[in-house]
């Protein structure tokens, strides 16, 4: 061996010591990907706010010679929940059938609990239950224990819990709209490690806890009143579900934020059809149609005036005959043109899939969506007479004003070839930019096209194709932005992970 | 089937956050793409890979890589953090190894952390980061001499302060 090569050889072993002694989390096996949900995708960071993530960071290094080695979680036995999975939660979207327009006393299921997803918000399970607590404070003990003791998890997701964990609900208090609950924990270790888990335990609890009608936030405290501390992330203040879901920003909430749209208010009695509801657990798709309710066979016209708004929602203060509420709801009301009833019949359909849980309407002009948070919502004409509703998305490709349906992130492209691009936006002048990065973010390709709509209260659609550069492969990421009209800055970037071959 | 993988990952899991972490600097995206990199080893089957951990190595410095933004951003609060305390020179050394690490270029990290802290040869290097096998060397010492004139300037701008 040459000096030169000599001593590298003793530079490199130092620095072979020095990467040894960094001190890291050891995931436990139990806890790991491969022994929690085999073959499901990579948990991305999205759920990582900024502040958290600096958080974390500054932890980790500070402690990187200080961390005492992690104690193993404890064994205790713990009750056995039994969990009904609803609804599908990968795949093709199901087509769900449209609620019935008979009126029944029908009620929202609360005795849910909530799981964890890839890169998406969790998705809630029934929990079989007998002697339901009368008042809300056991109610959401008994919800958190099943939670923490659940044994079985929803295809799709998983649960940040160990079933053998050795956390405990100490104590429910409630004051108003807010839960504030006490965990025990032995050590102070909740046997929870890395962001992308810890994250995981905050959605898991913030839902589960706020499923209690009426509740919108929790304040979690450990072992008689400290902040909670989940592995790295501190809790310091109540928590609503939207500070946990992983989108970028809330649906834009009250009437003024909603959507006003100037119809075809020519025809007379014209109503809308609610004519599909898709929902994948993470999204809900509603289409409405314009029908002619004053001709034969009800064919298709051109849609009336119509307005479309988020509103917090009650679930308290509603006679159960007409539904419970959720959360939030989504209003759409068509103008009605007619001198003559609208008619219509009062109707309530129950759907309990995350995030949709209950439409009522009066089947022709007004429908009220109930769902499970605030997420971002749209919504879009494909023609006159069609309008489409759709909330949520895949946080990671969803931002204030672009939501992509495809591709998906995760999915496979080839280079070059062409990738088809499709979704909704409501940006500047129509124009989306977009652009390619490689594994070390450098700019492969890039491009702008136009949407169906651009400047207005309507989003517009895109269905629109861009080449692939040859010669690139690997993990690249498709950014898709709007050019900021001031400074050129990109606004509501949505990230689509893709691997190209 | 499930205590050979318990075995394989309680044998390599540590060393590959290690090694992810010196090449990406991101505890959270290390320890995300080392369970990625698990998951995918367990989606493909254990017989059907060679060289593990090496396998695994590569898988999971892919994975940091896609997250190299977020990274970038992270590097800012590393750049902010008081200097060490110069009581313990042996640990600020190492930290000094560490931080020069991070400041060679993406690859020259992941290849320097492969060979030293992995072992493996240049073959297997060139074989896995797709460079050709008589160049892994240049680079190698390429990298160890600009760890060295980082190093070292760490060491008198610490000395300078004093």
């Amino acid at each position: 061996m040459t000096d030169e090569r000599h001593d590298d050889e003793i530079l490199g072993r130092a620095l072979s010591r020095a990467i040894e002694t960094i001190d890291v989390n050891q995931t436990p096996f139990e806890k790991s990907r491969i022994a929690t949900q085999p073959g499901r995708r990579g948990f991305p960071l999205w759920q990582v706010a900024t502040g958290v993530a600096a958080i974390v960071l500054a932890l980790a290094i500070g402690s990187w010679l200080t961390r005492p080695t992690d104690a193993l979680p404890g064994v205790a036995a713990s009750p056995t929940a039994s969990v009904r999975a609803t609804p599908s939660t990968n795949g093709t979207p199901a087509p769900t059938p449209a609620p019935t327009a008979t009126p029944a006393p029908v009620e929202i299921d609360h005795q849910r609990i909530y799981f964890a997803r890839d890169g998406r918000p969790p998705v809630s399970a029934h929990i079989e239950s007998t002697g339901v607590p009368p008042a809300a404070e056991p109610r959401i003990q008994l919800r958190l224990s099943r939670l923490l003791g659940a044994t079985q998890v929803p295809p799709g997701s998983f649960s940040a819990f160990s079933s053998r964990t050795t956390v405990g609900v100490n104590s429910v208090g409630v004051s108003g709209d807010t839960a504030t609950v006490d965990f025990s924990v032995t050590g102070g270790d909740w046997g929870i490690r890395g962001s992308a888990q810890s994250l995981a335990a905050m959605q898991q609890l913030v839902y589960t806890a706020t499923e209690e009608p009426g509740i919108r936030r929790v304040l979690m405290t450990q072992n008689g009143g400290g902040p909670a501390t989940i592995d790295q992330i501190q809790v310091d203040k109540p928590l609503a579900r939207e500070d946990v879901f992983g989108y970028s920003s809330r649906g834009p909430i009250g009437k003024d934020q909603g959507i006003t749209w100037g119809g075809d208010d020519t025809l007379g009695a014209v109503g809308a059809d609610l004519t599909s509801v898709v929902s994948d657990g993470s999204t809900v798709r509603l289409t409405f149609e314009g029908r002619s309710r004053s001709t034969p066979g009800n064919p298709r016209a051109n849609l009336p005036s119509f307005e479309i708004s988020l509103d917090q929602d009650s679930e308290t203060g509603r006679p159960s005959a007409v539904a419970g509420g959720a959360k939030y709801a989504v209003t759409v009301s068509f103008k009605w043109n007619c001198q003559c009833s609208s008619g219509g019949a009062g109707g309530a359909g129950i759907y309990d899939q995350t995030p949709l849980r209950a439409i009522t309407s009066n089947g022709n002009t007004a429908y009220r969506i109930a769902i499970d948070d605030a997420r971002p919502w749209r919504a879009y004409m494909p023609d006159e007479s069609k309008l489409v509703v759709e909330i949520g998305g895949d946080p990671r490709a969803t931002s204030d004003r672009i939501a992509m349906t495809a591709p998906k992130p995760g999915d496979i492209a080839n280079s070059g070839a062409d990738l088809t691009l499709t979704g909704s936006a409501r940006v500047f002048e129509a124009n989306v930019v977009w652009r390619l990065l490689d594994s070390t973010s450098k700019v492969v390709a890039n491009g702008h096209f136009l949407t169906s709509l651009g400047s207005s209260a309507m989003w517009g659609t895109f269905n629109t194709r861009i080449a692939m550069p040859a010669n690139v492969r690997g993990n690249l990421t498709l950014e898709l932005y709007e050019a900021s009209a001031k400074d050129g800055s990109a606004q509501g970037v949505v990230q689509i992970p893709l691997s190209v071959r | 089937m499930i205590d050979r993988w318990r075995e394989v990952y309680d044998r390599e899991y540590p060393r590959l956050v290690r090694a992810l972490l010196a090449i990406g600097r991101d505890p959270a995206a290390a320890e995300d793409a080392a369970q990625e990199a698990f998951a995918k080893a367990h989606r493909i089957g254990l017989d059907n890979i060679e060289k593990l951990p090496g396998w695994l190595l590569v898988v999971g410095t892919r994975e940091v890589f896609r997250k190299a933004k977020r990274a970038r951003r992270e590097d800012e609060i590393w750049a902010s953090l008081p200097p060490r305390d110069d009581g313990f020179d042996a640990t600020a050394e190492r930290i000094d190894l560490l931080a020069a690490l991070g400041e060679l270029p993406d690859r020259q990290r992941a290849i320097v952390v492969a060979r030293y802290y992995y072992g493996l040869s240049y073959d297997e290097i060139a074989d896995h980061f797709d460079i050709k096998s008589g160049t892994v060397g240049a680079t190698l010492h390429q990298a160890i001499e600009r760890l060295r004139q980082i190093q070292l300037a760490g060491r008198l701008a610490r000395g300078a302060m004093r």
